[in-house]
């Protein structure tokens, strides 16, 4: 059977990089056996709610599964990656990181190196305008989940990200110089819908809710529909 | 297998596939793989193809000005990198990245040092299809031409032949494959031999054409045409 491209699984935040990392991963090849989410050892989950991404697995059809990372994060991710490889026989790990976080290493990176699973990472260091209408041009339906102040107000809470916010982060960018794709936090998504989903994820009731900086979207009930 | 890796590993976005064709036949350069294909295969993998056309036999001055006016051209429209296939030829490697240097463009190689009989074996297990079209004759006999890459070739390669082909010793057309939208269809033509004797001079632009270099002179080649299937033939 087919040895490197079967034994593949993906990192899983539910937000757009993920996703565009799974079908950009799933177009090279890659057969990807389950999703994976690393969690804190104290989950708040803000920006990415576990009980959306059960949603999210469940219209893909694929297994999810989340491994706790055990501070300090070097050991931890360590020990998480070389579970996968030992007791689960994965080879590959994708992630939709796209660039280092404020000049701090890439941990899965790192740690895959070291633990010896290979790393497929679609996204890095691309050009993040060419990215956002990637998302945009392939339908995916994309929401604003999260977002920090200064550069947002809780106005784009349960916002699409589609050509006219785009259009918006880009002004926002130019002006502040926050990361087009928010890969420093300034803003997470969620996903609910995109190519490769069976069905289309409706959010049916929610509240906004702040902490510190953060405006983030308590979802309360979702829902399924055909599409 | 190149623009494959590039795409898994990120790092770049690809603006554009760059071949070097021959004018005359329309066909690309040491293949001999006719251009209609060519330009079904970069349409069903979704990238821009930019053609090279070159003279019959370029001599390595004609080769190197046709290659820099080209990346001079793609260069002003903002392209910085230009990525190789080349898997362990070290000198290969330098004059690349020498003649992008010239021109203030990088040289990548995302393959470079990968064993290839692990590429190939990644290649197979992928799902791409490849067909050989051009053999050389101090290497492999004319059996080998419009074989696909799979199992059974690979354990029918002489010891003496890389797993890739790397000191050209077989070309391919990949027609299919996870980064194609569709397969490419064609159907198997005639095999031909063709010799090419060759100044020295023109064996270094064969050379540039990455092509073999061990022996410059009395290079036989075994080709096996690929005829495109016509569009509304397909659809009948």
């Amino acid at each position: 059977m087919n040895q490197l491209s079967g034994n593949a699984v993906a990192l899983w935040t539910g937000g757009k990089d993920s996703c565009l990392a799974l079908y950009e991963a799933r177009r090279l090849g890659y057969q990807i056996k389950g999703l994976i989410t690393f969690t804190p050892s104290d989950p708040q989950f803000l920006a990415h709610p576990l009980h959306v991404m059960k949603y999210q697995t469940e219209v893909l059809q694929i297994s999810h599964d989340t491994i706790e990372i055990i501070q300090p994060f070097n050991e931890g991710y360590k020990s998480a990656l070389r579970f996968l490889k030992e007791q689960c026989g994965v080879s590959v790990v994708i992630t939709g990181d796209i660039d280092e976080i404020r000049a701090h290493p890439n941990w899965v990176k790192e740690c895959a190196a070291f633990v010896g699973i290979e790393v497929v990472t679609p996204l890095w260091k691309r050009n993040r305008k060419e990215l956002l209408e990637k998302l945009i041009a392939n339908k995916f339906k994309i929401i604003f989940s999260c977002v920090k102040r200064p550069w947002f107000s809780d106005s784009w809470l349960g916002c699409d990200l589609d050509t006219k916010a785009a259009e918006r982060l880009y002004e926002i960018s130019e002006e502040t110089g926050m990361d087009l794709c928010g890969e420093n936090g300034e803003y997470h998504t969620t996903v609910l819908d995109c190519p490769l989903f069976k069905r289309t994820i409706v959010l049916n009731d929610f509240s906004k809710e702040t902490k510190d900086s953060m405006i983030y979207l308590k979802v309360k009930k979702l829902s399924l529909v055909n599409k | 297998m190149c623009l494959h890796k590039v795409l898994t590993l990120g790092e770049h976005s690809v603006s554009c596939l760059l071949t070097s064709v021959n004018e005359k036949y329309r066909r690309i350069s040491m293949h001999g793989v006719r251009v209609e294909l060519l330009d079904q295969q970069a349409a069903s993998i979704g990238i821009p193809l930019v053609k090279m056309l070159m003279p019959e036999m370029p001599d390595m001055k004609t080769y190197e000005t046709i290659m820099k006016e080209t990346l001079v051209r793609l260069k002003n429209r903002g392209m910085e990198v230009s990525v190789f296939g080349d898997i362990f030829l070290e000198d290969l490697r330098n004059y690349r990245e020498n003649k992008l240097a010239e021109i203030n463009m990088k040289a990548v190689f995302p393959l470079w040092k990968i064993p290839t009989s692990q590429l190939i074996r990644q290649f197979v297990d992928f799902g791409f299809k490849a067909v050989i079209v051009c053999v050389n004759d101090r290497f492999l006999d004319k059996s080998f031409v419009g074989r696909v890459i799979d199992d059974s070739f690979l354990k029918d390669l002489p010891d003496n032949v890389d797993s890739c082909g790397e000191y050209g010793e077989f070309h391919s057309f990949v027609y299919d494959g996870p980064i194609f939208k569709k397969p490419i269809e064609f159907q198997v033509g005639e095999i031909v031999h063709r010799r090419y004797s060759l100044t020295q001079q023109d064996s270094s632009s064969q050379y540039a054409c990455n092509s073999v270099n061990s022996s410059p002179f009395d290079n036989g080649f075994w080709y096996r045409d690929l005829i495109p299937i016509a569009e509304s033939r397909r659809i009948v």
